[in-house]
């Protein structure tokens, strides 16, 4: 199972990729929206979607919309990623799972993947 | 928004003051002249009382003369002394009047004859107690002798034709008098009517002035909130601008603080870190200091300190350097950057500020292009070095072209694109440092065409056409 990140930025979503590998879970990362659909009606199997909001193309909250509407993955848990100020009240209106400002803790990002994704002992780096 | 004060309507009060001083001036002068009409009716007023009582007195001291005549002629025909009685009262009488008569005549040429009147009464009496003694010392026949002499009678007519006279004058006066009364009355009509308009115009300018003047307040209270307005707006904007400034800075911090992290960790498991493991939070590092100069260069042009360091450059190498340094940026947003600026276009610039500009401009490109094809082209032209860049991207209203270039103005919507809003307007500060001109041909969805005009160039005037470039 993966996190599917969506977010804009390339270094953001190799940070985050290479922080959650280290920790044994698996990745895939687009940079908006409609990346993200595609992905995901490809069946790339996803336990967890990091989702930012301000993004070109097709923004979070439209691609928000457009999963809840489709039951093949409304029931995949979604957690925000934004640096907006209001991030908590953009959580409740958009109805997600959770919310993580940034700048992100990288402990609490990790310990929010674990409430939803299963880690891969095999992956992550030898202790 | 300043200097809204400007337009502040005076206080007014010297309005009010003249307005109200002029309207109590003439009410004060129609009173007085009301006052000086009423005076001369009460004048004319007691002239008819005093005419009344001057006839009056000097009909009874006549008729008082008259009636001791009668009783002094009954004495001398039967000698009888009752008819004394009646005499003697009215002789009584004669001079109670002739004593009122010479207090209230009033007027000059009566009193001239009053002294006259006062001695042919006396005369006239004295005639009377004559006769009346004469008869009872000597009978009748010398008593009616005496008045048969007629001078008696003609005392009596001299004071008739006195108290005629006292009367007819008295009457005269009085007529005139009330001519006087007439034209004062005239007066006073005409003042009522003249002064009456003249108030009633008084009082309209004044209306009139009071209502410019509560108009001008409205005006001024108008433009109070509308400054409030811009206030308001201008509060949104820069909390806006807080807003998107945090937002700008949360994301590389963010990068950089998950990289270190992931450093840290990779440096405990003993695995060895490569120079490609320093990118990202290089980048990120530069984009921190980007926004840091950005927001200084904000200050630095709103206070006139926009220093430039003029050189001689190549814009076009400058052009293909930042291309290039923007290639990865471009890939990442599938957004094919072609360059054309082959030949060298020379001239005098700031070389750290053109190249804000150029980088400005091109990320602008690739963030708005919506995947599309970035051209970019510099040359000469007409001894000024062209910089163009056109995208295929989301383009730009016609109303929202003007606005781009301002001060923490935006056209795109805040949910997909990040930034402060302040790009094309540090690019149009340097270019107009530069004696230059920025401009933008563009249409809503259908891409946007950015061009920078800077004068004194030295280049190869051949400018490429699309089809040549990249």
């Amino acid at each position: 199972m993966n996190v599917l990140i969506i977010d804009d930025d390339a270094d953001v979503r190799e940070a985050i990729s290479l922080l959650l590998s280290s920790e044994g879970h698996h990745s895939v990362a687009v940079n908006d929206g409609h990346q993200a659909l595609e992905c995901l009606e490809q069946g790339v199997p996803v336990c967890l979607i990091l989702l930012d909001l301000m993004m070109p193309g097709m923004n979070g909250a439209e691609f928000r919309a457009k999963q809840r509407l489709d039951p093949r993955i409304s029931s995949i848990p979604v957690v925000i990623i934004t640096a907006d100020g209001n991030a908590e009240g953009k959580a409740r209106q958009l109805e997600v799972d959770g919310v993580l400002r940034k700048p992100m803790d990288a402990a609490i990002l990790v310990s929010t993947v674990r409430k939803y994704c299963p880690a891969d002992p095999s992956l992550a780096l030898p202790s | 928004m300043t200097g809204f004060l400007e337009g502040k309507p005076r206080s007014g009060a010297w309005i009010y003051t003249v307005g109200l001083a002029l309207i109590g001036l003439l009410i004060v002068v129609l009173i007085a002249r009301a006052l000086v009409n009423v005076q001369t009716l009460f004048d004319v007023g007691r002239l008819v009382q005093h005419s009344s009582d001057v006839e009056e007195e000097t009909q009874a001291m006549f008729s008082a003369l008259q009636d001791a005549e009668t009783g002094q002629r009954g004495y001398l025909l039967t000698g009888k002394p009752e008819y004394l009685s009646p005499y003697h009262v009215a002789t009584g009488d004669v001079h109670r009047h002739l004593l009122a008569v010479e207090a209230i005549v009033e007027i000059p040429s009566n009193r001239a004859l009053v002294p006259r009147l006062s001695t042919l009464v006396a005369r006239k009496l004295r005639e009377l107690q004559d006769t009346i003694d004469l008869r009872g010392r000597s009978g009748a026949t010398p008593a009616l002798a005496l008045v048969q002499t007629d001078v008696g009678n003609q005392v009596m007519e001299e004071i008739r034709a006195i108290c005629n006279e006292i009367k007819v004058k008295t009457r005269q006066r009085l007529d005139e008098r009330i001519i006087e009364f007439r034209q004062a009355a005239d007066v006073a009509r005409r003042d009522l009517e003249f002064g009456g308009v003249l108030l009633l115009v008084l009082l309209f300018l004044f209306a009139m002035l009071i209502r410019r003047h509560l108009r001008a307040r409205r005006r001024f209270e108008g433009r109070i909130l509308e400054s409030q307005a811009d206030l308001q707006r201008a509060l949104a904007v820069r909390d806006t601008f807080l807003s998107v400034a945090g937002h700008e800075f949360r994301t590389p911090i963010s990068v950089l603080s998950l990289t270190l992290e992931n450093l840290v960790r990779k440096t405990q498991k003993g695995e060895t870190l490569k120079p490609a493991d320093f990118d990202a939070p290089r980048r990120q590092a530069d984009r921190l200091a980007r926004l840091t100069e950005t927001l200084l260069d904000v200050r630095r042009i709103a206070s006139g300190h926009l220093d430039l360091e003029p050189e001689e450059m190549d814009l076009a190498a400058l052009a293909r350097e930042v291309a290039a340094r923007l290639q990865p940026q471009a890939l990442d947003a599938r957004a094919p950057l072609s360059v054309s600026a082959d030949q060298p276009v020379v001239g005098t610039w700031d070389r750290l500020r053109m190249e804000q500009v150029l980088m400005n401009l091109l990320t602008n490109a690739i963030k708005f292009g919506r995947g599309a094809p970035v051209e970019f082209r510099v040359f000469a032209e007409n001894g000024s070095a062209i910089v163009e860049v056109r995208d295929g991207g989301i383009g730009i209203d016609p109303k929202d072209q003007d606005r781009i270039f301002e001060r923490f103005e935006r056209a795109a919507s805040v949910q997909n694109y990040r930034g402060m809003g302040l790009g094309l307007w540090i690019c149009r500060e340097l270019v107009r440092a530069h004696q230059g001109k920025i401009t933008v041909q563009s249409a809503s969805g259908q891409g946007s065409l950015f061009r920078v005009e800077l004068p004194g160039s030295r280049g190869n005037e051949r400018p490429l056409s699309r089809g040549e470039a990249h």
